[in-house]
């Protein structure tokens, strides 16, 4: 075989499918006695439920069953790093996101007319929406030992030593939104029992096999009655990690013993899943006259949400990333997690590195300004390169692109580099 | 989807039976593009539709004795691309040609967009800017009444239940030239943030007549009378357009008083107003 | 339930049903005609990946009800070509690196064929005008814009 691959642009092996609409995405299957579920979820990001009615959605001719936390027979929680999000809530929401429980019915408008006949009633509780607010003393508690899901702490030198010798100093504080990652399709699944009686779900997931477990573990069974198919995945950019309709329909699945479809809709889909988190990053950066860069004290608190997802390994890069691609030799970070009655917060594209570049390079841009230095300049003083040490004290001693990146681009914007140097 | 029944008459008079029939329990679908996505939301129920899309009378455009007559059903790519429009009022074909999208426009009528009575539709300011009045028709007789008293707020319009808008009638000044330019979040599927429309008779270079219409500042667009008397027997330069654009922000800003949007839109509107007299101006010298 | 008789044409067949009167022309070609290339993005006409061309012309089937095609001619992706017999539009696309996740490709097949009949050599910009219906969120418009213009030089050819 001499296939040469590498300098060949190979047609994608799932893209004949893709452009012809074979390709099968969840929503995209039928199975012969197929039903439908339709999830209802919290109106209030902070409330007791103190009365949940399914009597008159469950006298609805064409509805098989309503399911709500009671019909939960294993653990009632997923995540992926700490199972914290309610299968359905019980007795209390802590988001809207919450599911409340399950319509399933013989068509999606039975499931629908269905969902809007459930009573649910709420005692409102004193929520808490911003990260900052949720760190002090006063505020509500979403978790018992306080709403401070993670702390990390990045410590390199003696910022004060390093501050003494700045010329200049910046000090700034910056805010990202939430966003949500917008995947095309929306989520669906399908789950079935096979004929061996194990638990099937094809759906478009990020996850599989961690999927395979916590399915497991809320369903009380054995992982290897589980069998979880990824479809075709229409985008997911993070948003897919956490899990949607999985349980949900693998749970009516089993007890109802017939293929149960879930679709969401696009306004659904946003509560479903997780968003990026927003981060208040308040920066403060020292350099000497001659553009270097001698200390850097950063504190961002990213806003976590309802549940934990990703939260503390986001922060985490989000706080190894302070710096930006420079060498300062003096670093002080603290990054926090903190919850809030917020839809929860998790992956999305960059995972904690796409937030603070907006500061950190807006504040190179301010230092290059005071010390009236070209904002290439400043950068290219201070820029990564082989055998450079990170704040968290790491070597880079593999390639490092940065300097001949910088190089070409500043050629192409027509820059005389050697000047600028 | 909830439970709705569906007409699909094929005269207008089987239309008028309908709704003589349905009275508020019915609803006229002339495109859907808002209807059908209301109708999944359950921001209405009604008993049934009543699809005028397959009605051949409501479709078309032609010109009367200097008014252009536009049938209720014709779509917004009809409207853009046709040759009456472009030549005669080509402020309405630069309103249709921003509608949504490729998709919308081919689906989306002109009668759609009036009735459904939106602060931001977006051929109504160019409909109002030249006169435009809606021909209702019902079992009980015919009417017609200007666009500016059919609307009657968000959502709200004149129409009884048993009435048809049949056509709009357009009356622009004879040899006139006209233009219109929507300001959105992005340049396609946008709703628009303000837009207006501005038709202009010169006589040498001298504005003889004209009128402004704004739309996404008030309930429903309207006419700008007082830019329309500033710009009378104007000259048309420089200074004429700076003064314009001077009292259009004064009335912007006018007419949303304290709502959040305001301060972003008197700014706006001079850019809004600058793209329409440019577009006059390229038009004037062909 | 309501039920008329629905008959219009898709793909170049005759088609007539019993459907209820309340459904939407995607839910028509999806329930019952299971032809599934026509996907459901956000159900209001805001990302065109239901797109299907009626009577020639790309419409959002998520906005239009199936009644409403009565005694019309619907195409979805399936009438424009299959896995052995793949349209040019549909090769440009593989080519160009434009499909990634797949679910905007259909939508996005169908705009430019609409285009291409009506404007076989298209500016970059009409291009893009003609596909501004039809969101990526994959971000790939790029390479669907290089799609387009290698299509309409294959089909030119």
């Amino acid at each position: 075989m001499h296939e040469r691959i590498v300098g060949q642009s190979p047609w994608r092996v799932d893209g004949i499918a893709k452009v012809t609409g074979k390709a099968v995405f969840p929503q995209d299957i039928y199975l012969p006695g197929m039903v439908y579920g339709k999830t209802v979820r919290s109106k209030y990001p902070h409330a007791k439920i103190t009365k949940l009615d399914t009597s008159k959605a469950e006298a609805l001719p064409g509805v098989l069953k309503v399911f709500t936390a009671r019909d939960v027979p294993g653990h009632n929680g997923h995540g992926v790093l700490h199972p914290d999000i309610p299968v359905f809530a019980d007795g209390k929401v802590t988001s809207i996101n919450d599911a409340i429980c399950l319509v399933v019915a013989e068509t999606q408008d039975i499931a629908e007319e269905a969902a809007l006949l459930i009573d649910v009633e709420y005692e409102e509780l004193p929520a808490v929406f911003d990260p900052r607010e949720a760190m002090k003393e006063t505020a509500p508690k979403l978790r018992e030992n306080g709403n401070i899901a993670y702390h990390l702490k990045i410590r390199k030198g003696d910022v004060e030593k390093g501050f003494a010798l700045a010329d200049v100093i910046v000090e700034q504080s910056f805010k990202t939104s939430m966003v949500d990652q917008a995947f095309l399709q929306p989520e669906a699944g399908v789950a079935t029992v096979d004929e061996r009686g194990h638990i099937v779900i094809y759906v478009a997931t990020q996850y599989p096999h961690w999927d395979r477990t916590e399915i497991a573990r809320a369903l009380g069974v054995s992982q290897n009655m589980v069998r979880v198919v990824t479809t075709a995945v229409g985008g997911a950019f993070g948003g897919r990690e956490d899990m949607t309709v999985q349980i949900h329909a693998c749970l009516a699945a089993m007890v109802l013993k017939r293929p149960v479809k879930i679709v969401y809709d696009r306004s659904e889909s946003f509560k479903a899943h997780s968003k990026r988190h927003p981060m208040y990053m308040d920066y403060r950066v020292g350099a000497t006259r001659d553009g270097k860069l001698v200390a850097l004290e950063a504190t961002i608190i990213g806003d976590a949400g309802a549940y934990l997802s990703w939260s503390p390994n986001i922060l985490r890069k989000a706080a190894v990333h302070a710096t930006g691609p420079y060498y300062i030799p003096n670093v002080k970070v603290d990054s926090y997690a903190v919850h809030t009655n917020n839809p929860f917060t998790g992956a999305m594209r960059g995972f904690g590195a796409a937030q603070p570049p907006m500061a950190y390079e807006a504040i190179m841009d301010m230092l290059a300004e005071k010390l009236n230095l070209h904002p290439f300049t400043i950068r290219w003083r201070n820029a990564f390169e082989r055998g450079s040490e990170t704040a968290t004290g790491q070597i880079l001693d593999m390639s490092v692109g940065l300097k001949e990146t910088m190089l070409e681009a500043a050629r192409r914007f027509g820059w005389n580099v050697e000047e600028l140097k | 989807m909830q439970k709705v029944d569906y007409f699909r008459p094929e005269t207008i008079e089987e239309a008028l039976e309908l709704l003589a029939a349905g009275r508020e329990e019915y609803k006229i679908l002339a495109g859907g593009t808002d209807l059908v996505l209301h109708l999944r939301e359950r921001k209405v129920s009604p008993k049934a539709l009543v699809d005028i899309t397959h009605i051949s009378a409501l479709k078309g455009i032609r010109e009367e004795e200097g008014k252009i007559i536009i049938k209720a059903a014709t779509t917004f790519t009809e409207v853009a691309s046709s040759t009456i429009v472009l030549e005669k009022i080509p402020a309405l074909a630069d309103a249709c040609k921003v509608v949504g999208s490729p998709q919308i426009r081919n689906q989306g009528t002109i009668g759609g967009n009036i009735v459904n009575a939106s602060p931001a539709a977006d051929s109504v300011p160019a409909l109002v800017l030249f006169d435009g009045v809606a021909r209702l028709t019902s079992k009980r007789g015919t009417r017609e009444i200007l666009l500016t008293e059919l609307l009657q707020g968000v959502g709200k319009t004149a129409i009884e239940p048993d009435e048809l808008l049949e056509e709009v009638i357009l009356t622009p000044y004879p040899g006139s030239v006209s233009g219109f330019y929507k300001l959105g979040r992005r340049n396609a599927l946008a709703i628009a943030r303000i837009s207006g429309a501005v038709e202009l008779v010169f006589a040498g270079s001298k504005i003889a007549k004209a009128r402004v219409a704004l739309g996404s500042v008030a309930p429903n667009p309207f006419r700008a009378t007082e830019l329309e008397q500033f710009l009378n027997g104007r000259e048309f330069n420089e200074e004429t357009k700076e003064e314009l654009i001077a009292l259009a922000k004064n009335l912007v800003a006018d007419k949303l008083g304290s709502r959040a949007s305001a301060p972003y839109k008197r700014e706006a509107i001079a850019g809004v107003m600058r793209e329409i007299l440019n577009r006059i101006e390229q038009r004037r010298g062909r | 339930m309501e039920m008329k008789k629905l008959s219009l044409t898709v793909n170049g067949k005759l088609i007539e049903r019993e459907v209820p009167t309340n459904i939407r022309l995607l839910d028509f070609l999806r329930d019952y005609l299971h032809l599934t290339g026509t996907k459901e993005g956000c159900g209001e006409g805001e990302c065109g990946a239901c797109t299907v061309l009626l009577d020639g012309k790309p419409v959002n089937s998520c906005l239009v009800m199936a009644h409403s095609a009565h005694g019309r001619e619907v195409i979805t992706i399936e009438g424009i070509g299959t896995p052995d017999k793949l349209h040019p539009i549909q090769e440009a696309f593989l080519e160009a690196g434009a499909v990634q996740c797949g679910y905007c490709t259909p939508g996005m097949v169908l705009a430019a064929y609409a285009l291409l009949k009506e404007n076989p050599n298209p500016t970059r910009e009409e291009i893009k005008v003609a596909i501004s219906g039809n969101l990526c969120r994959c971000t790939g418009y790029n390479k669907i814009v290089d799609a387009v213009e290698l299509a309409a030089r294959k089909e030119g050819k």
